[in-house]
Protein backbone atom coordinates (compact mmCIF):
# COMPACT_ATOMS: atom_id res chain seq x y z
CA UNK A 1 0.00 0.00 0.00
CA UNK A 2 2.67 2.26 1.00
CA UNK A 3 4.88 1.88 -1.99
CA UNK A 4 2.20 2.36 -4.22
CA UNK A 5 1.76 6.20 -2.73
CA UNK A 6 5.03 6.70 -3.12
CA UNK A 7 5.38 8.43 -6.45
CA UNK A 8 2.26 10.00 -6.00
CA UNK A 9 3.30 11.22 -3.04
CA UNK A 10 5.91 12.98 -4.88
CA UNK A 11 4.30 14.20 -7.59
CA UNK A 12 2.18 15.91 -4.94
CA UNK A 13 5.06 17.36 -2.61
CA UNK A 14 6.17 18.61 -6.26
CA UNK A 15 2.74 19.92 -7.24
CA UNK A 16 2.70 21.65 -3.68
CA UNK A 17 6.34 23.46 -3.70
CA UNK A 18 6.17 24.61 -7.48
CA UNK A 19 2.71 26.32 -7.13
CA UNK A 20 4.00 27.96 -4.28
CA UNK A 21 7.19 29.10 -6.01
CA UNK A 22 5.30 30.04 -8.74
CA UNK A 23 2.96 32.28 -7.18
CA UNK A 24 5.44 33.95 -4.62
CA UNK A 25 8.73 34.15 -7.27
CA UNK A 26 7.00 34.63 -10.92
CA UNK A 27 5.62 38.36 -9.87
CA UNK A 28 8.94 39.42 -8.77
CA UNK A 29 10.93 38.02 -11.65
CA UNK A 30 7.88 39.88 -13.69
CA UNK A 31 8.21 43.00 -11.94
CA UNK A 32 12.26 43.03 -11.84
CA UNK A 33 12.08 42.50 -15.88
CA UNK A 34 9.76 45.42 -16.04
CA UNK A 35 11.83 47.69 -14.14
CA UNK A 36 15.13 46.48 -16.42
CA UNK A 37 13.10 47.62 -19.35
CA UNK A 38 11.40 50.80 -17.91
CA UNK A 39 15.31 51.92 -16.69
CA UNK A 40 16.46 51.33 -20.30
CA UNK A 41 13.70 53.55 -21.53
CA UNK A 42 14.42 56.48 -19.48
CA UNK A 43 18.59 55.63 -19.81
CA UNK A 44 19.54 58.65 -22.51
CA UNK A 45 17.89 61.08 -20.73
CA UNK A 46 17.11 59.71 -17.45
CA UNK A 47 14.59 60.33 -14.78
CA UNK A 48 10.99 60.84 -15.68
CA UNK A 49 9.60 59.29 -18.79
CA UNK A 50 6.30 58.94 -20.56
CA UNK A 51 5.64 56.36 -22.43
CA UNK A 52 4.30 56.64 -25.49
CA UNK A 53 2.78 53.85 -28.24
CA UNK A 54 3.80 50.05 -27.44
CA UNK A 55 6.04 51.25 -24.20
CA UNK A 56 2.91 51.44 -22.47
CA UNK A 57 2.53 47.74 -22.52
CA UNK A 58 5.48 47.59 -19.68
CA UNK A 59 2.26 49.06 -17.07
CA UNK A 60 -0.87 47.65 -18.77
CA UNK A 61 -1.49 44.84 -21.05
CA UNK A 62 -4.58 46.31 -21.69
CA UNK A 63 -4.36 50.19 -21.49
CA UNK A 64 -6.81 52.34 -21.55
CA UNK A 65 -7.15 54.10 -24.43
CA UNK A 66 -6.80 57.80 -23.14
CA UNK A 67 -4.33 57.19 -20.15
CA UNK A 68 -1.30 58.83 -19.91
CA UNK A 69 1.53 57.14 -18.16
CA UNK A 70 4.71 58.65 -16.73
CA UNK A 71 7.28 56.77 -15.02
CA UNK A 72 10.85 57.19 -12.99
CA UNK A 73 12.26 54.14 -11.74
CA UNK A 74 13.48 54.66 -7.84
CA UNK A 75 16.93 53.24 -6.95
CA UNK A 76 16.92 54.32 -3.13
CA UNK A 77 19.78 51.89 -2.09
CA UNK A 78 22.02 54.26 -4.22
CA UNK A 79 21.06 57.34 -2.96
CA UNK A 80 17.78 60.00 -2.36
CA UNK A 81 15.89 60.13 -5.29
CA UNK A 82 13.83 63.61 -5.84
CA UNK A 83 10.93 63.53 -8.38
CA UNK A 84 8.60 66.73 -9.42
CA UNK A 85 5.44 65.88 -10.78
CA UNK A 86 4.02 68.76 -12.90
CA UNK A 87 0.18 67.79 -12.59
CA UNK A 88 -2.48 68.61 -14.74
CA UNK A 89 -6.12 70.08 -13.68
CA UNK A 90 -8.52 67.15 -13.35
CA UNK A 91 -7.56 63.78 -12.49
CA UNK A 92 -4.26 62.18 -12.00
CA UNK A 93 -2.58 59.66 -9.50
CA UNK A 94 0.64 59.27 -8.40
CA UNK A 95 1.40 55.08 -7.46
CA UNK A 96 4.47 53.85 -6.02
CA UNK A 97 5.35 49.93 -6.63
CA UNK A 98 7.79 47.91 -4.84
CA UNK A 99 9.81 45.52 -6.60
CA UNK A 100 7.56 42.86 -5.75
CA UNK A 101 4.64 44.68 -7.18
CA UNK A 102 2.70 45.53 -4.36
CA UNK A 103 1.28 49.28 -4.33
CA UNK A 104 3.95 51.19 -1.07
CA UNK A 105 1.99 54.85 -1.47
CA UNK A 106 -0.55 55.90 -3.66
CA UNK A 107 -2.11 59.70 -4.05
CA UNK A 108 -4.38 61.55 -6.38
CA UNK A 109 -5.70 64.86 -7.46
CA UNK A 110 -7.76 64.73 -4.34
CA UNK A 111 -5.05 64.92 -1.85
CA UNK A 112 -2.81 67.39 -3.06
CA UNK A 113 -4.40 70.60 -4.54
CA UNK A 114 -1.06 72.42 -6.99
CA UNK A 115 -0.24 71.87 -10.36
CA UNK A 116 3.58 70.78 -8.86
CA UNK A 117 4.28 67.55 -6.16
CA UNK A 118 7.63 67.11 -5.33
CA UNK A 119 8.30 63.87 -3.14
CA UNK A 120 11.95 63.04 -1.96
CA UNK A 121 12.40 58.36 -2.22
CA UNK A 122 14.38 57.11 0.05
CA UNK A 123 15.83 54.08 1.96
CA UNK A 124 13.38 53.31 4.91
CA UNK A 125 15.09 53.95 8.26
CA UNK A 126 15.00 52.11 12.09
CA UNK A 127 12.34 54.02 13.97
CA UNK A 128 12.89 54.69 17.93
CA UNK A 129 9.55 52.80 17.89
CA UNK A 130 10.33 50.14 16.18
CA UNK A 131 7.25 50.87 13.98
CA UNK A 132 7.64 51.07 10.24
CA UNK A 133 8.43 54.78 8.61
CA UNK A 134 5.67 55.91 7.26
CA UNK A 135 5.20 59.28 3.59
CA UNK A 136 5.36 62.46 5.22
CA UNK A 137 5.38 66.24 4.79
CA UNK A 138 8.81 67.63 4.66
CA UNK A 139 8.90 71.60 4.13
CA UNK A 140 6.83 71.34 1.55
CA UNK A 141 8.20 67.72 -0.05
CA UNK A 142 6.31 64.38 0.32
CA UNK A 143 9.06 62.23 1.89
CA UNK A 144 8.18 58.30 0.86
CA UNK A 145 10.21 55.98 2.67
CA UNK A 146 11.16 53.09 0.76
CA UNK A 147 11.34 49.34 1.79
CA UNK A 148 12.76 47.66 -1.71
CA UNK A 149 15.97 48.13 -3.06
CA UNK A 150 13.72 49.33 -6.74
CA UNK A 151 10.62 50.77 -6.77
CA UNK A 152 8.47 52.67 -9.75
CA UNK A 153 6.74 55.82 -9.35
CA UNK A 154 3.38 56.04 -12.17
CA UNK A 155 2.08 58.95 -12.96
CA UNK A 156 -0.61 58.77 -14.61
CA UNK A 157 -3.73 61.22 -15.69
CA UNK A 158 -7.08 60.37 -18.32
CA UNK A 159 -7.24 62.94 -21.08
CA UNK A 160 -10.21 61.71 -23.40
CA UNK A 161 -10.27 65.61 -25.10
CA UNK A 162 -8.16 65.23 -27.79
CA UNK A 163 -7.51 69.31 -28.04
CA UNK A 164 -6.13 69.09 -23.98
CA UNK A 165 -4.14 65.71 -25.08
CA UNK A 166 -1.12 68.43 -26.18
CA UNK A 167 -0.66 70.40 -23.45
CA UNK A 168 -1.04 67.81 -20.75
CA UNK A 169 1.32 66.02 -22.69
CA UNK A 170 3.92 68.84 -22.00
CA UNK A 171 2.91 69.65 -18.71
CA UNK A 172 3.24 65.85 -17.68
CA UNK A 173 7.02 65.93 -19.72
CA UNK A 174 8.49 68.95 -17.72
CA UNK A 175 8.06 66.29 -14.83
CA UNK A 176 11.76 65.58 -13.69
CA UNK A 177 13.46 62.55 -11.68
CA UNK A 178 16.58 62.93 -10.40
CA UNK A 179 19.34 61.83 -7.63
CA UNK A 180 20.30 63.86 -5.08
CA UNK A 181 23.71 64.44 -4.11
CA UNK A 182 24.75 62.31 -1.40
CA UNK A 183 24.86 65.18 1.54
CA UNK A 184 28.38 66.22 2.39
CA UNK A 185 29.79 64.22 5.76
CA UNK A 186 30.61 66.67 8.72
CA UNK A 187 34.41 67.85 8.46
CA UNK A 188 35.29 66.22 12.34
CA UNK A 189 34.00 62.67 10.79
CA UNK A 190 35.73 63.27 7.43
CA UNK A 191 38.93 64.54 8.52
CA UNK A 192 39.26 61.66 11.28
CA UNK A 193 39.91 58.49 8.60
CA UNK B 1 9.90 0.60 -14.84
CA UNK B 2 13.07 1.85 -13.12
CA UNK B 3 13.07 3.77 -10.03
CA UNK B 4 14.62 7.22 -12.35
CA UNK B 5 12.02 6.78 -15.17
CA UNK B 6 8.97 6.96 -12.00
CA UNK B 7 11.25 10.11 -10.57
CA UNK B 8 11.51 11.87 -13.62
CA UNK B 9 7.35 11.35 -14.40
CA UNK B 10 6.74 11.83 -10.69
CA UNK B 11 8.34 15.53 -11.01
CA UNK B 12 7.21 16.41 -14.48
CA UNK B 13 3.49 15.76 -12.88
CA UNK B 14 3.81 17.44 -10.39
CA UNK B 15 5.73 20.65 -11.93
CA UNK B 16 2.55 20.69 -14.43
CA UNK B 17 0.16 19.90 -11.67
CA UNK B 18 1.59 23.30 -9.82
CA UNK B 19 1.96 25.60 -12.47
CA UNK B 20 -1.71 24.85 -13.69
CA UNK B 21 -3.07 25.11 -10.28
CA UNK B 22 -1.28 27.77 -10.01
CA UNK B 23 -2.72 29.58 -12.92
CA UNK B 24 -6.23 28.05 -12.10
CA UNK B 25 -5.73 30.16 -8.86
CA UNK B 26 -5.13 33.34 -10.40
CA UNK B 27 -7.97 33.62 -12.65
CA UNK B 28 -10.16 34.35 -10.26
CA UNK B 29 -11.77 31.01 -8.54
CA UNK B 30 -12.87 30.88 -5.15
CA UNK B 31 -10.11 31.21 -2.06
CA UNK B 32 -7.86 33.23 -4.82
CA UNK B 33 -9.07 36.48 -3.34
CA UNK B 34 -11.29 37.59 -6.45
CA UNK B 35 -14.78 38.64 -6.20
CA UNK B 36 -17.54 37.38 -8.50
CA UNK B 37 -20.58 39.28 -9.18
CA UNK B 38 -22.77 38.32 -11.98
CA UNK B 39 -21.02 37.86 -14.39
CA UNK B 40 -18.06 40.57 -13.04
CA UNK B 41 -14.74 39.32 -11.39
CA UNK B 42 -12.84 41.84 -9.18
CA UNK B 43 -9.62 41.75 -6.89
CA UNK B 44 -10.88 44.17 -4.38
CA UNK B 45 -7.44 44.06 -2.18
CA UNK B 46 -5.11 44.48 -5.47
CA UNK B 47 -1.84 46.42 -4.96
CA UNK B 48 -2.11 45.98 -0.47
CA UNK B 49 0.90 44.36 0.78
CA UNK B 50 -1.66 41.95 2.50
CA UNK B 51 -3.30 41.16 -0.83
CA UNK B 52 -3.85 37.85 -1.88
CA UNK B 53 -0.37 36.62 -4.29
CA UNK B 54 -3.34 35.03 -6.82
CA UNK B 55 -4.09 38.99 -7.14
CA UNK B 56 -0.69 40.24 -8.19
CA UNK B 57 0.13 37.15 -9.78
CA UNK B 58 -3.16 37.48 -11.83
CA UNK B 59 -2.39 41.13 -12.91
CA UNK B 60 1.38 39.94 -13.57
CA UNK B 61 0.46 36.94 -15.56
CA UNK B 62 -1.38 39.29 -17.43
CA UNK B 63 1.30 42.02 -18.37
CA UNK B 64 -0.16 44.63 -16.34
CA UNK B 65 0.67 46.70 -12.66
CA UNK B 66 -1.60 45.75 -10.06
CA UNK B 67 -4.29 48.51 -9.71
CA UNK B 68 -4.12 50.51 -6.59
CA UNK B 69 -6.91 49.63 -4.44
CA UNK B 70 -7.15 52.72 -3.49
CA UNK B 71 -7.71 54.38 -6.54
CA UNK B 72 -9.83 52.12 -8.71
CA UNK B 73 -11.11 49.14 -9.43
CA UNK B 74 -11.30 47.24 -12.05
CA UNK B 75 -14.58 44.78 -13.28
CA UNK B 76 -14.00 42.19 -16.21
CA UNK B 77 -16.24 39.95 -18.24
CA UNK B 78 -15.18 37.13 -20.20
CA UNK B 79 -19.07 36.22 -20.13
CA UNK B 80 -22.70 37.43 -20.28
CA UNK B 81 -24.85 36.73 -17.21
CA UNK B 82 -26.02 33.94 -18.51
CA UNK B 83 -22.74 32.42 -18.41
CA UNK B 84 -22.11 32.16 -21.93
CA UNK B 85 -18.63 33.64 -23.64
CA UNK B 86 -18.91 37.41 -25.07
CA UNK B 87 -19.08 36.66 -28.69
CA UNK B 88 -18.39 39.17 -31.88
CA UNK B 89 -20.79 37.51 -33.46
CA UNK B 90 -23.74 38.90 -30.91
CA UNK B 91 -24.99 41.76 -29.80
CA UNK B 92 -25.36 42.36 -25.87
CA UNK B 93 -26.89 44.98 -24.19
CA UNK B 94 -24.74 46.61 -20.56
CA UNK B 95 -27.30 47.85 -18.47
CA UNK B 96 -25.01 49.83 -15.69
CA UNK B 97 -26.34 50.84 -12.24
CA UNK B 98 -25.84 54.20 -10.80
CA UNK B 99 -21.84 53.91 -10.00
CA UNK B 100 -20.53 55.60 -7.11
CA UNK B 101 -17.33 56.59 -8.74
CA UNK B 102 -15.86 60.07 -9.83
CA UNK B 103 -15.50 58.75 -13.07
CA UNK B 104 -15.46 55.27 -14.86
CA UNK B 105 -14.62 53.60 -17.95
CA UNK B 106 -15.85 50.72 -19.75
CA UNK B 107 -13.39 49.27 -22.51
CA UNK B 108 -14.14 46.13 -25.08
CA UNK B 109 -10.53 44.43 -25.65
CA UNK B 110 -10.87 41.53 -28.49
CA UNK B 111 -9.24 38.42 -27.06
CA UNK B 112 -7.13 38.04 -30.99
CA UNK B 113 -5.71 41.87 -29.38
CA UNK B 114 -5.10 40.58 -25.99
CA UNK B 115 -3.29 37.41 -27.32
CA UNK B 116 -1.05 39.49 -29.50
CA UNK B 117 -0.26 42.47 -27.03
CA UNK B 118 -1.12 44.92 -29.83
CA UNK B 119 -4.10 47.21 -29.44
CA UNK B 120 -5.35 48.32 -32.71
CA UNK B 121 -9.00 50.88 -32.46
CA UNK B 122 -9.39 50.24 -28.76
CA UNK B 123 -13.19 50.61 -27.72
CA UNK B 124 -13.76 52.64 -24.81
CA UNK B 125 -16.51 54.64 -23.17
CA UNK B 126 -15.77 56.44 -20.34
CA UNK B 127 -18.93 58.66 -18.09
CA UNK B 128 -17.22 62.13 -19.71
CA UNK B 129 -18.29 60.89 -22.98
CA UNK B 130 -21.31 58.23 -22.40
CA UNK B 131 -25.38 59.48 -22.48
CA UNK B 132 -25.47 59.21 -18.74
CA UNK B 133 -29.90 58.94 -17.57
CA UNK B 134 -30.73 61.10 -14.62
CA UNK B 135 -29.96 59.04 -12.10
CA UNK B 136 -26.37 58.51 -12.96
CA UNK B 137 -26.69 54.92 -14.94
CA UNK B 138 -26.20 54.69 -18.58
CA UNK B 139 -27.39 51.38 -21.00
CA UNK B 140 -24.61 50.35 -23.76
CA UNK B 141 -25.21 48.15 -27.17
CA UNK B 142 -22.67 46.15 -28.09
CA UNK B 143 -22.43 45.08 -31.72
CA UNK B 144 -20.32 45.42 -35.43
CA UNK B 145 -22.96 47.68 -36.56
CA UNK B 146 -23.66 50.95 -34.89
CA UNK B 147 -26.42 51.78 -32.65
CA UNK B 148 -27.75 54.98 -31.29
CA UNK B 149 -26.88 55.74 -28.08
CA UNK B 150 -24.15 54.41 -25.96
CA UNK B 151 -22.06 52.14 -28.53
CA UNK B 152 -18.95 50.12 -28.30
CA UNK B 153 -18.06 47.95 -31.49
CA UNK B 154 -17.58 44.78 -31.47
CA UNK B 155 -14.73 43.01 -33.05
CA UNK B 156 -15.14 41.20 -36.71
CA UNK B 157 -14.72 38.04 -35.40
CA UNK B 158 -13.79 36.14 -31.81
CA UNK B 159 -14.25 36.62 -28.43
CA UNK B 160 -13.97 39.41 -26.42
CA UNK B 161 -13.24 40.26 -22.80
CA UNK B 162 -15.20 43.61 -21.06
CA UNK B 163 -13.12 45.66 -18.15
CA UNK B 164 -15.27 48.27 -16.38
CA UNK B 165 -12.77 50.51 -14.60
CA UNK B 166 -14.00 52.53 -11.67
CA UNK B 167 -11.49 55.71 -10.29
CA UNK B 168 -11.97 57.25 -6.99
CA UNK B 169 -13.76 54.96 -5.11
CA UNK B 170 -13.88 56.18 -1.20
CA UNK B 171 -14.31 53.24 1.39
CA UNK B 172 -17.58 53.70 1.47
CA UNK B 173 -18.74 53.62 -1.82
CA UNK B 174 -16.12 50.55 -2.64
CA UNK B 175 -18.37 48.58 -0.17
CA UNK B 176 -20.98 49.49 -2.48
CA UNK B 177 -19.26 48.50 -5.58
CA UNK B 178 -18.13 45.20 -4.44
CA UNK B 179 -21.83 44.65 -3.06
CA UNK B 180 -23.33 44.06 -6.78
CA UNK B 181 -22.28 43.50 -10.30
CA UNK B 182 -21.41 46.69 -11.78
CA UNK B 183 -23.29 46.14 -14.77
CA UNK B 184 -25.48 43.11 -15.90
CA UNK B 185 -24.76 41.84 -19.19
CA UNK B 186 -27.83 40.95 -21.30
CA UNK B 187 -26.99 38.83 -24.78
CA UNK B 188 -30.15 39.99 -27.11
CA UNK B 189 -29.32 38.24 -30.80
CA UNK B 190 -26.27 36.41 -32.43
CA UNK B 191 -26.35 35.80 -36.26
Amino acid sequence: MMSRLFWPGIALLVAVIAHIAYVLYMPRLDMRERLDALARLSQPAGGFHILQGRQTALLAHAPLRHMLHGVCVIEPARGQVEMIARLPAGYWSLTVYSDSGDVIYTLNDRHVDADRLTVIFRMRKETPSGLPEVPRLREGKLVVPLASKRALAVLRTYVDVPGLRKRIFRTFSSSTCRALPSPVPAAGTASGS
Amino acid sequence: MSGLLKFLIAVAVGLAAGYFSATYMASGHAFSGAVRLGAWTAWPQSGREDASPYSRLHFLMRGQLPPSHFNRLEFEAVEDDAGDPLRAECTYRIASTTLPARWWALTLYPEEEIRRGRFGNVREISSRTAILARDGSATFSISRRPRPGNWLQAPPKGRFTLVFRLFGPTPLTREKLLSRPPARIIREACR
